[in-house]
């Protein structure tokens, strides 16, 4: 009887903690809402704490820094919602860069030939690490990593380690152009990822993805052909890897052998603060684009405030750990 | 054997999850050397109840006392130092280790020098393997033995831990009936030592077999406690259900249709040379013992495994199929024994679920249409009776029987031909049960030939309007239901010497 009204007390106020705890287990699951009010809020902190932030040239700076690497986030998202993933998306991203470049400088070819020189390479590849994984059965981290290696050797062999130089201006529009205040490689990276977020959503052939990722032996067993689509969709990400070559090989004007070495774990890490799974059947590809964007952001950040970019992946490793957690104890508490 | 103190007891066990209360106000005990079992159906709380003794689960009020005293249980593995042990459902082993490794998990016998003593762990486990009448190398690997032999190996390690309290959850849910012999046999003997054992089952004969007493949840509440003496089966399913089920199989009436599937010397991995036709119109029940070759010829029909060879013929047409794809363009669906695994997306909404096999269907070229998608699901609620709050509700919040039915709806939103449901009421409560029944003798009378594999005798005999038996690959015997009996059945599928381990089981018992 003396207990009760504490007792009471108590209930209402565990009562009120619970409605917090789904409160913000709902909000953390609307990852893509989550992301969009972080990146608002970074960028309003940053326009207080900097006079160079929130300007025109800032932006266009930071949305041509990570175009290149959002196309590669879309494939690379494609294959994590399959509980696949690509490692040697920056080895090919050097290699498809070097083969345009040579085929415009040395070969002389127009430039579409040479892209789709470019492209059908990191088709190619795609394609390999397809057939490994899915008709040898080799897991795809060793898969990728089997290729990945090789693919890098191939780009330091074809050129001796040398930079494919001199890329014409009129070539280089891809990477360094822009239409009005929008860099070309921004445009080309929402158009790609629009198609394949409402392919995603909408399409039959992409959405067989989720399943195969959330059970792909009750996927196969209703008649999706698991293997073929996630083939196909290797095939997708060599090519995203390609453009994302290309076009950075444009910016550059060069194709260098040894660069992009972290790209495919940047957007592994990018996919899956947007709300990805190494296990697969999850997440959306404008989810994985704003994670890599709330990323870019923070890097920039960094680098206005005067902070070693040495420092950066502490920064970003932190968020990917925490992104995680968030996922862990939402679903532990469901 | 009437302790005062019981056992193990839980008194007044509320357990509330979001939305519902899974137990209210429900109390329970197991005495030293009973057989105590846990019956009711799907969401009666039986599952909760074991997670919370085993220490899984924290209660929201009422308390646990073990030999009269209370306790509280943080873990698992806090039960398991008081020496409660739950043996689950999906078996808690590590198949690439040895039995003997399996036995001593987390307790390893060290020699002086602080090194495993392997020599001694084989010889104890063998020794306790014994024990139980089963004869198993200790030294060999897990996964060289049957999912049966397993779990006697998995009560072994309980024993080995020194438990004194067994909880087992649906332990027979995935052997077939020699193997579930064998359990009884070791299930009795812990008894016999003073062990006290908490039966869940779906399975009223078995626990009309093993159990010396019965408790009946429903619906969270606890219902009553019987003797199993004093009791019948019938009595005990009125207690779960609260109605009568007078008639558990829809009547027959037998349309005999055009052979629609035949196999002619199908032969491939775990059967061989298998001769059958299955007509439109007709319900063709195949039984058989575990590892009898069932799921492997189904999953060839279906495409999933190859064939090595024979004949495919769909409506008098010879086929070729290669995959379930190829199979399903041929009009054979097949509903999976291992639901959770081959044939949901727990994960995804019920709607995914359903048109996971018909893309094309809620499609208009590449692009899928919401409408459809929904319509397709809402139909299905309706048509089905599913009980779900919306089509968006992922899988995993639905029960056994509803996640089944949705299965269903998955199928015969493609209007097969041939649908072969293997073991198509494992698992479920009783209501959803007899919703199965009839919607294979519907979808029977509609004109499709429907196979159903079981290991339930009764529905077997209640359901088939042909029997074919299968015993190691082969299929041994074709019967019609209204001619024969269920020893005959049985003692085709299992062979004369297994027969009279069923005979005598009631002898053993007595001695």
């Amino acid at each position: 009887m003396v207990n009760s009204p504490i007792g009471s007390k108590l209930s209402t106020s565990s009562i009120i903690r619970s409605k917090i705890v789904v409160f913000l287990r709902n909000l953390i699951r609307q990852r893509e809402a989550v992301l969009v009010g972080l990146i608002l809020v970074e960028c309003l902190i940053m326009t207080i704490l900097s006079p160079y932030f929130f300007s025109v040239t800032n932006f266009t700076a930071i949305t041509r820094g990570f175009s290149m690497e959002g196309i590669v986030t879309i494939g690379q998202a494609l294959l994590l919602i399959a509980a696949q993933f690509d490692l040697s998306v920056g080895a090919v991203m050097a290699l498809t860069g070097i083969v345009t470049a040579w085929l415009i400088v040395t070969a002389h070819v127009p430039y579409t030939i040479a892209v789709l020189g470019g492209v059908g390479t990191g088709a190619f590849v795609g394609w390999i690490n397809g057939v490994l994984v899915t008709k040898l059965r080799i897991n795809a981290l060793i898969a990728t990593l089997g290729t990945m290696i090789i693919i890098r050797s191939v780009a330091l062999g074809f050129t001796e380690g040398n930079p494919v130089i001199n890329v014409p201006l009129s070539f280089a529009w891809i990477g360094q152009g822009s239409v009005g205040p929008i860099p070309v490689p921004f445009i080309i990276l929402v158009v790609i990822g629009l198609v394949i977020d409402i392919l995603l959503r909408r399409g039959r052939t992409l959405r067989q993805l989720y399943y195969i990722g959330g059970n792909s032996k009750a996927a196969q067993m209703s008649g999706i052909p698991v293997d073929k689509v996630v083939l196909f969709t290797f095939v997708l990400t060599g090519v995203t890897a390609a453009f994302g070559g290309i076009i950075t090989m444009a910016r550059l004007t060069s194709g260098i052998p040894t660069v992009f070495s972290n790209v495919a774990l940047t957007v592994i890490a990018a996919s899956v603060i947007g709300g990805m799974s190494l296990s697969g059947g999850k997440g959306t590809v404008l989810g994985a684009l704003l994670g890599l964007v709330f990323m870019a952001l923070i890097s920039n950040a960094m680098t206005l405030l005067g902070v070693s970019v040495y420092w950066e992946g502490t920064v970003t490793g932190t968020i990917l750990l925490v992104a995680v957690g968030l996922d862990m104890f939402s679903h532990r508490n469901s | 054997m009437d302790n005062l103190i019981p056992l193990f007891q839980g008194k007044n066990i509320t357990k509330r999850f979001p939305g519902t209360i899974a137990l209210d106000n429900v109390s329970f005990e197991v005495r030293a050397g009973e057989v105590h079992a846990l019956v009711g159906e799907n969401g009666a709380g039986k599952s909760t109840l074991m997670l919370i003794m085993g220490g899984v689960l924290q209660p929201d009020s009422g308390g646990l006392f073990l030999n009269g005293k209370e306790i509280q249980l943080r873990d698992p593995s806090q039960a398991k130092r008081l020496g409660i042990s739950i043996v689950f459902q999906e078996l808690a082993l590590f198949p690439n280790m040895s039995v003997a490794e399996n036995v001593f998990t987390n307790s390893q016998l060290l020699k002086k020098s602080g090194l495993i003593d392997f020599n001694e762990m084989y010889r104890s486990t063998r020794e306790s393997l014994q024990a139980f009448g089963i004869d198993v190398d200790p030294q060999s690997l897990l996964s060289e033995y049957s999912l049966g032999a397993m779990q006697l190996i998995e009560i072994a390690r309980a024993v080995q831990q020194k438990s004194k309290v067994l909880l087992l959850d649906e332990p027979t849910s995935a052997i077939g009936k020699p193997e579930t012999e064998r359990l009884f046999r070791v299930i009795r003997f812990l008894r016999d030592h003073g062990v006290g054992i908490v039966y869940v089952s779906h399975k009223l004969d078995e626990v009309f077999a093993i159990a010396d007493r019965i408790t009946v949840l429903k619906d969270g509440e606890f219902v009553d406690t019987v003797p199993t003496r004093n009791t019948t089966p019938d009595a005990v399913v009125r207690m779960m259900v609260g109605k009568e089920f007078d008639k558990y199989f829809p009547e027959r009436e037998k349309v005999t249709g055009k052979p629609t599937l035949e196999l002619r010397g199908l032969t491939g991995k775990g059967f061989s040379d298998v001769d059958l036709i299955a007509y439109s119109g007709e319900v063709m029940g195949i039984f058989g013992l575990t590892g009898a070759g069932r799921t492997e010829l189904a999953k060839a029909v279906f495409g999933v495994e190859p064939y090595y060879s024979g004949e495919i013929l769909i409506e008098g047409k010879r086929v070729h199929i290669s995959s379930p794809a190829a199979a399903m363009h041929v009009g054979v669906a097949y509903i999976p024994e291992e639901r959770k695994t081959e044939g949901l997306f727990l994960g995804m909404s019920l709607e995914e679920n359903i048109a996971a096999a018909n893309l094309r269907k809620v499609s208009h070229g590449e692009l899928i249409i919401p409408e459809r998608l929904k319509g397709l699901a809402l139909y299905a609620i309706q048509e089905l009776q599913i009980k779900a709050t919306s089509v968006e509700q992922p899988m995993k919040y639905l029960s056994g029987g509803n996640q089944q039915k949705v299965l269903f709806a998955k199928w015969l939103a493609r209007q097969p031909k041939v649908l072969i449901a293997d073991e198509p009421t494992r698992g479920i409560d009783v209501g959803a049960k007899a919703d199965i029944h009839r919607l294979l003798h519907e979808l029977a009378r509609q004109g499709a030939a429907v196979i159903m594999i079981s290991s339930e005798l009764p529905e077997i005999m209640g359901l088939s309007d042909r029997i074919a038996v299968m015993r190691m690959g082969k299929l041994v015997g074709e019967f019609d239901p209204f001619q024969t009996t269920e020893e005959e059945i049985v003692s085709y599928a299992a062979g004369a010497t297994i027969m009279n381990d069923f005979i005598n089981t009631e002898d053993d018992d007595g001695k």
